[in-house]
């Protein structure tokens, strides 16, 4: 069936094209992809009317040829191809190697050790980075959506928990890359969800979102305020969630069984077997449980008083968590208007009961909680786009750890503060603690520990060429840039000698460029052409993003705030592009792009100034019109 | 945005200890609404780093005049007083004792049979002797301003804003402490 492509009315920016833009949430146990249709946020499903992708890949290797299969066809597969059937990988992105093995109970993988640290894991199609499995969930959504919207994407928002680390982050920025997606913005998923509820309920106030999945617990504070999402504050735990539960409960029934380790697939089989007792459990007081597996059978029975004891650590866990959360935003319980509870873990009846109790306040779940995070990063990825021009949303996100740096004795020094409302730029100096000193290396640290050892090390640079000068005379400055995806840069400078080096962190536990470019070779989607081709095509993208955004630009308001002279400098400059864009070389794009640029600069801030203006006087206005 | 103007003229409100929050937060909700990186989502890259910086600057702006103690510090600033903390050792003995007696009971935190009830105790006990620093400040600062204590003469103030930074990293420590307890 043809789809036909209907702008809505009000909502199509003419006359520029409405962008087809979506919200991906690419959780531990499914994944979903979500767009604005027929103006409602909706998430989409599958041919067969499925809106759940379990986050299930599986490796075949069968004659030499691989082929890959993602969903509930790979999850159908996970007893009978354990080692090549990957589930629940979110919980490895970003990891390192001694991460994942603290992690993994009984995972069935083989773990391969590669040149960084990040763990691969052997498959029938070779050694897999948990990054390139992730990028075939994304695939698969991605495609889904260009079937059901009817043409190219022209960006994404993906979300992750909140309490992802820089790691983390990037890890599932490069997972997009490797699926051929352009990321507009990676969003904390709790943000996601009170986006999606907010704009339906219009609730202004400050809301509280516990979000439980099945590997990851997020607690965020937000302030709804005219359109403007504040978070105030976030916290959790990104390994604690409903997998835990399960887990709890088959270590009961091992127990019971007097059992000790058992084998990988077993293990796997009673972590399916205790889910389903866990969903039971929702709703009966007791369960009874007939187990037979190929090394030892059990019988009995499941309370749910003694499924409650097995999870009351946990959830104890997450409600000193909401603590922190509150102190941090300066607020307590009885601040918070209403609690929104998101994922599927919040359905067991034990949490929803001691998030209560903590808050004072029934928790609202009456929006799919397992759709509520998709749907809401497909609101912003519209807004992103461009698509609602006049909408004035903004979100004020915040980073959920700490940054900081290395001191003498092995200490972490902090410079962001947890919960700073991001993009963010601080600068800090330091001096040499020996005379005549030349080099200075910067340990880049994120954690809560004071002890280095205690923290995660993102990154380590050195600064060199120091003039030998005494102990303490030199002045350096490091500045901590946060962006607004919560990603960091960091850069070192001498003050008296202006000697400086800078580094975009690249997190210890990411992929090197050469894994980033062998995955790019490998991928299917650009195995036709080689890197020229892909650099020449990504070249000139980027000259129409521009040249389109500068178009805009001009018609807005390029006849009030530039010269005669300087607006024919920038027809010049953009025809200039528009030529070399039909040129074969990259290179030469480049540079008109850059040139563009910086000749485009004064116009940039004069139209930010103008806004700004238009704001503040706007206020004016208001505040008279308050006091009449 | 004339990025060299201070904070208090940034969001236009006038240049003293009590600030009206709201009016702050107002200021600074709608001047975000404009130059957040959001609305340069497909902008040009000038457009997008300007919006970074921007953006940044009114955070660090709101971060500054939102808590109390950075408060104090960038008032005193202003005034041309610069507090150095780690220089700072003329603090009363009794606020000393004070100190010492709560880095003990820190210390002794995860020993006992409720810590976390410990710890709430804890920062409950210290935001009591910060509010006692803050009103001390006002007083002080007070006299600066009304030239009473002229700026050469202006230990009381540095002295206060010392004290605080020293609760203030008491309090950072409690925190990493509650960390290694989960």
């Amino acid at each position: 069936m043809a789809l036909l492509q209907i702008s809505e009315p009000g909502q199509s920016p003419e006359p520029h094209q409405r962008k087809l833009a979506v919200g991906i949430d690419l959780g531990t146990t499914n994944s979903l992809v979500a767009s604005i249709r027929e103006a409602k946020a909706q998430t989409l499903p599958d041919i067969e009317g499925r809106h759940l992708l379990p986050s299930v890949v599986r490796y075949l290797g069968e004659g030499g040829a691989s082929s890959v299969e993602v969903g509930q066809v790979a999850r159908d597969a996970i007893f009978e191809d354990p080692q090549n059937t990957i589930s629940s990988v979110k919980r490895l992105m970003g990891r390192g190697v001694s991460d994942v093995k603290t992690l993994g109970d009984c995972l069935p993988y083989e773990f391969i050790q590669s040149e960084t640290e990040m763990p691969y894991i052997r498959t029938a199609c070779g050694d897999k980075s948990p990054v390139e499995v992730s990028s075939e969930i994304l695939k698969v959504l991605a495609a889904r959506a260009r079937e059901t919207l009817g043409g190219d994407l022209s960006g994404a928002v993906i979300t992750v928990p909140a309490y992802f680390d820089e790691a983390q982050r990037q890890a599932t920025k490069d997972a997009a890359k490797l699926a051929g997606l352009h990321v507009y913005r990676l969003l904390n998923e709790p943000t996601a969800a009170a986006v999606a509820y907010g704009l339906d309920k219009g609730a202004e106030g400050v809301h509280a979102i516990y979000d439980l999945g099945g590997g990851t617990f997020d607690i965020s504070i937000l302030r709804l305020n005219k359109g403007v999402f504040e978070v105030l504050s976030t916290g959790g735990d990104s390994a604690l969630g409903g997998d835990d539960f399960d887990h709890a409960i088959a270590s009961w029934i091992l127990k019971q069984a007097g059992q000790e380790c058992v084998g990988s697939n077993v293990a796997r089989q009673l972590m399916e077997i205790a889910r389903g007792l866990k969903e039971q459990l929702t709703t009966n007081d007791s369960v009874d449980v007939d187990i037979s597996t190929g090394c030892f059978s059990w019988q009995g029975v499941i309370s749910k008083d003694t499924f409650n004891e097995l999870v009351d650590p946990l959830i104890a866990k997450t409600v000193r968590a909401c603590k922190r959360a509150l102190r941090d935003a300066g607020l307590s319980a009885g601040d918070i208007d209403d609690v929104v509870m998101v994922g599927g873990s919040t359905r067991v009846p034990r949490v929803r009961e001691k998030v209560a109790d903590f808050f004072g306040a029934t928790p609202l779940c009456d929006i799919d909680p397992d759709k509520v995070v998709a749907v809401g990063a497909s609101i912003q990825a519209d807004v992103l786009a461009g698509n609602k021009p006049d909408d004035e949303m903004v979100l004020l996100d915040v980073i959920p750890l700490s940054l900081g740096i290395e001191t003498m004795g092995g200490l972490m020094e902090k410079i962001i503060h947890r919960n700073t409302t991001i993009p963010v730029t601080r600068a800090q100096e330091f001096t040499t603690f020996k005379d005549g000193q030349t080099a200075l290396a910067v340990q880049v640290l994120q954690g809560e520990r004071e002890l280095v050892s205690d923290c995660r090390s993102l990154a380590r640079f050195e600064l060199r060429g120091i003039p030998p000068m005494v102990a303490g005379a030199a002045r350096i400055r490091v500045t901590y840039q946060v962006d607004a995806d919560g990603l960091l840069s960091v850069s070192a400078k001498e003050l008296t000698s202006d000697v400086e080096s800078n580094v975009q962190v690249k997190p210890s536990y990411g992929l090197s460029d050469n894994e980033v470019t062998r995955m790019l070779k490998d991928s299917f989607e650009f195995a036709a052409g080689d890197k020229d081709a892909r650099a020449l095509a990504e070249e000139r993208v980027e000259a129409d993003r521009q040249l389109e955004a500068l178009r805009c630009a001009l018609a807005e308001n390029g006849s009030v705030l530039l010269s005669d002279e300087e607006r024919k400098n920038l027809h010049d400059l953009m025809e200039v592009l528009a030529i070399a864009k039909q040129g074969e070389d990259a290179v030469v794009i480049r540079k008109a792009i850059d040139e563009l640029n910086s000749t485009s600069e004064v116009f940039a801030a004069r139209r930010m100034d103008q806004s700004i203006h238009k704001a503040l006087s706007g206020q004016s206005i208001d505040s008279l019109g308050d006091e009449e | 945005m004339d990025l060299s103007k201070n904070f208090f003229q940034l969001f236009a409100l006038p240049i003293s200890f009590d600030i009206d929050m709201s009016n702050l937060m107002d200021a600074y909700r709608s001047l975000q609404k404009v130059v957040h990186p959001d609305h340069f989502a497909s902008g040009t890259d000038k457009e997008k780093r300007l919006s970074i910086e921007m953006a940044a600057h009114l955070n660090e702006g709101v971060d500054t005049l939102k808590k109390p103690v950075k408060r104090a510090i960038y008032l005193l600033k202003l005034q041309g007083i610069d507090v150095d903390f780690e220089k700072n050792t003329a603090m009363s003995p009794m606020f000393l004792m004070d100190q010492m007696e709560l880095r003990e009971q820190l210390e002794v935190v995860g020993k006992q049979a409720d810590p976390f009830a410990a710890i709430d105790a804890l920062y409950e006990r210290i935001a009591s002797m910060q509010n006692a620093r803050i009103d001390d400040f006002k007083a002080a600062y007070n006299k600066i301003t009304n030239n009473i204590d002229s700026v050469g003469n202006n230990s009381n103030a540095e002295d206060i804003v010392a004290e605080m930074q020293f609760i203030e990293k008491l309090r950072i420590d409690i925190e990493r402490l509650e960390e290694t307890l989960d």
